[in-house]
């Protein structure tokens, strides 16, 4: 995936009107726009109202094609409770969607958006319903969880969690939950649709900027390295970790011999190899004293022929010894490696005696 | 600190409920029947705690005191905890609570009478010394200026001289604590860390020198304390980060007169551990020489941990702690 890929979602078009008017998507199927502008492809889904048609529309869109980013845009209804009370046509960033069949039935299973402060909206929380809410009765079953409520977002987030993919949701308030919606709701799409593109066209900039930020590549600090797909994946691993423990790329370089390394006349990914080993051992530096002293202690078993192995994490105070002999000598060279080993020192090994 | 408050019907009139209400008179409330109908009921990211953390009131219903795990606490002595409360306000990088309710909001109960009963169902089931700790799913003391169930409790264990009970804290609030007299079977016990360490983990807690200046006050005043060395955590410097501490420790406090000082490294269930690299993909805990342990938790290969702990133990030794005060937590 070259291109960044976002998708929007949509239950109605009125909702997507605007996008569709001031932004240059073309239709490519039923229900499907797509605006490509050579960096980055929008692709604009009318899902159709209600949790089945959006898991439905965007899963197959998603199978189809993967995308770096979900979005759902639309109206929702509002239940004010205490501290959390919106007016009509106010803008809400979502943080977390639920889901309830009934009243009286919400799935434990709840969705985190990717919610940005820098967005600058209210967050709250929303329930998605299987059927409409249009009765102020059982508001109180649902306010102790959340404030608004759609008939989608849970959809996308069930979608996108499938897939792997984070999404976001920005609802703009139409009604309060209470069945007086319908007539407002057309007189005021326009309008709705506008404020949805303007905090769209924020959020789109804010999400770029961040892949900016993070696509900036571990690896450019080491250009003298081939790396294989794999090795480069670990080199990454390695040199986030090393981060998080305040380690410089400078200091490694230098830490690892970086340029002697590269100096070798060898095969450029063993290079690789014993660079990333480097990383590690400075990464693990307990691992690597613990590693040594048991190479160290069991170096004539090994030369004897013994496969030497300890026990996973070195719980328990085991040693396993692997060793297929074909004659007398081997089997005598064997036996005097086992008389010589002092299991002791391994047993205070593996009690913490260690020498850092 | 919280952003509503939802109270169960039956707890409503309480005086504590009361007064919590009088205490936050512009957060708005809500009745509710009961708390597990809302609390855990929908997955809450734990991370909302610093935006959207609800406070609930109700009754513990169920078990309300619970057999502790082995190596929770001195050995040779039964151990259980009683649950009063769930959450906490702090936000430990470590802590196990991420990935134990499914909800980072507070939860007080406040039926401390069946809770008292139960305590004492447990007690007549033995005949020698058995320790109750307070504070498993929550800090024991943090909150106890809202909540004001102290003088309850002093009241109930000093009846019970063989009972002791654990007030397990890593806050410096103890104003609460000093209204009440001493009682030799009360040990209140603060988790240490070195300060470094504090300020890089244990986000939003008190300061080692508040909790220290805390710990001295009570210490003056004839409260027996202990001290959890809890989570210990590898650093490349630690040895020289554990005497700095234990000299600050030796201080402000009698380090002789303690009544134990137990020492754990750092641990994770697997769960929990996920729910770290979640919330704090930039922590340093991410970069730690961790496997997977004998009981599926995520902690340092066994060799690691003595080692950590051997030298940690022989610190204290060195400012003449008896050694039998000395225990390893969940080792």
């Amino acid at each position: 995936m070259d291109k960044t890929h976002l998708i929007l979602t949509f239950a109605h078009r009125g909702e997507a009107q605007s996008f569709l008017k001031e932004l240059p998507f073309k239709s490519i199927a039923q229900d499907h726009y797509q605006w490509d502008d050579g960096a980055i492809i929008r692709s604009l889904i009318i899902t159709g109202e209600g949790l089945e048609n959006t898991t439905l529309k965007l899963a197959k869109t998603l199978g189809d094609q993967s995308a770096n980013h979900l979005i759902n845009l639309g109206i929702c209804g509002h239940i004010p409770r205490a501290g959390e009370e919106f007016s009509i046509g106010q803008v809400i960033q979502v943080r977390t969607a639920m889901k309830a069949e009934s009243t009286n039935d919400l799935v434990f299973k709840s969705y985190t958006t990717s919610s940005d402060t820098k967005l600058k909206l209210p967050q709250a929380d929303l329930i998605s319903t299987v059927n409409r809410v249009l009765d102020k009765k059982n508001h109180a079953k649902f306010s102790p969880f959340a404030s608004l409520v759609d008939r989608e977002a849970w959809a996308i987030g069930l979608v996108a969690d499938h897939y792997q993919t984070p999404f976001s949701v920005i609802k703009v308030i139409s009604d309060f939950a209470d069945g007086e919606f319908c007539q407002m709701v057309k007189d005021d799409a326009l309008i709705w649709s506008d404020s949805l593109l303007r905090e769209y066209l924020k959020w789109e900039a804010l999400l770029l900027d961040q892949e900016k930020e993070s696509d900036e590549s571990f690896t450019q600090d080491f250009p003298e390295l081939y790396l294989t797909v794999s090795q480069e994946r670990t080199l990454s691993n390695l040199l986030k970790a090393l981060r998080l423990k305040g380690r410089e790329v400078s200091s490694l370089k230098e830490e690892t011999n970086y340029n002697e390394i590269c100096a070798q006349k060898i095969h450029p990914k063993k290079k690789s190899k014993i660079f990333l080993e480097s990383l590690k051992d400075i990464l693990n530096p307990l691992e690597k004293e613990l590693r040594d002293r048991l190479s160290q202690q069991t170096k004539l078993l090994s030369q004897a022929g013994f496969q030497v192995r300890f026990d996973q994490g070195f719980e328990k105070e085991v040693l396993h010894l692997n060793i297929s002999l074909e004659n007398e000598e081997e089997y005598k060279r064997a036996i005097r490696a086992l008389e010589q080993y002092d299991f002791k020192k391994f047993q205070k090994t593996i009690r913490g005696d260690l020498l850092v | 600190m919280f952003s509503r408050i939802l109270i169960e019907n039956e707890v409503k009139d309480l005086p504590t409920t009361q007064k919590i209400l009088k205490r936050f008179p512009s957060l708005p409330y809500q009745f509710i029947d009961r708390i597990d109908d809302v609390f855990g009921r929908v997955k809450k990211p734990y991370l909302q705690k610093r935006q959207n953390l609800q406070l609930f009131l109700g009754k513990k219903r169920g078990q309300l005191v619970k057999e502790a795990p082995d190596a929770y606490g001195l050995a040779g002595e039964p151990h259980y905890y009683f649950i009063h409360a769930y959450n906490c306000i702090y936000e430990c990088e470590y802590c196990y609570l991420q990935g134990y309710f499914h909800s980072p909001d507070i939860v007080l109960f406040l039926n401390h009478d069946e809770i008292a009963i139960e305590i004492q169902n447990t007690l007549s089931r033995h005949e020698g010394t058995v320790w109750f700790h307070a504070g498993e799913f929550s800090d024991s003391l943090a909150l106890t200026h809202l909540t004001g169930e102290l003088p309850f409790y002093f009241d109930l264990f000093r009846k019970f001289p063989h009972a002791k009970l654990e007030l397990r804290t890593k806050s410096a609030n103890t104003r609460e604590l000093l209204k009440q007299t001493p009682c030799p079977n009360i040990v209140t016990s603060f988790s240490l860390s070195p300060q470094e360490r504090i300020k890089k983990t244990d986000l939003k807690t008190p300061s080692l020198k508040h909790r220290l200046l805390a710990m001295r006050e009570l210490q003056e005043a004839g409260f027996p304390l202990g001290i959890h060395l809890d989570p210990i955590i590898h650093e490349d410097n630690f040895e020289e980060s554990y005497q700095s501490l234990f000299a600050e420790m030796d201080h402000y406090l009698d380090l002789t007169s303690l009544e134990y000082i137990s020492m754990g490294v750092v641990r994770f269930t697997s769960n929990v551990f996920h729910q770290v690299k979640k919330n704090y993909p930039d922590s340093e805990l991410l970069a730690a020489e961790f496997s997977s342990s004998f009981d599926g938790k995520v902690r340092y290969p066994r060799p690691f941990r003595q080692w950590i702990l051997g030298k940690i133990r022989d610190i204290a030794l060195g400012y003449d702690v008896s050694p039998e005060k000395v225990y390893l937590c969940m080792e």
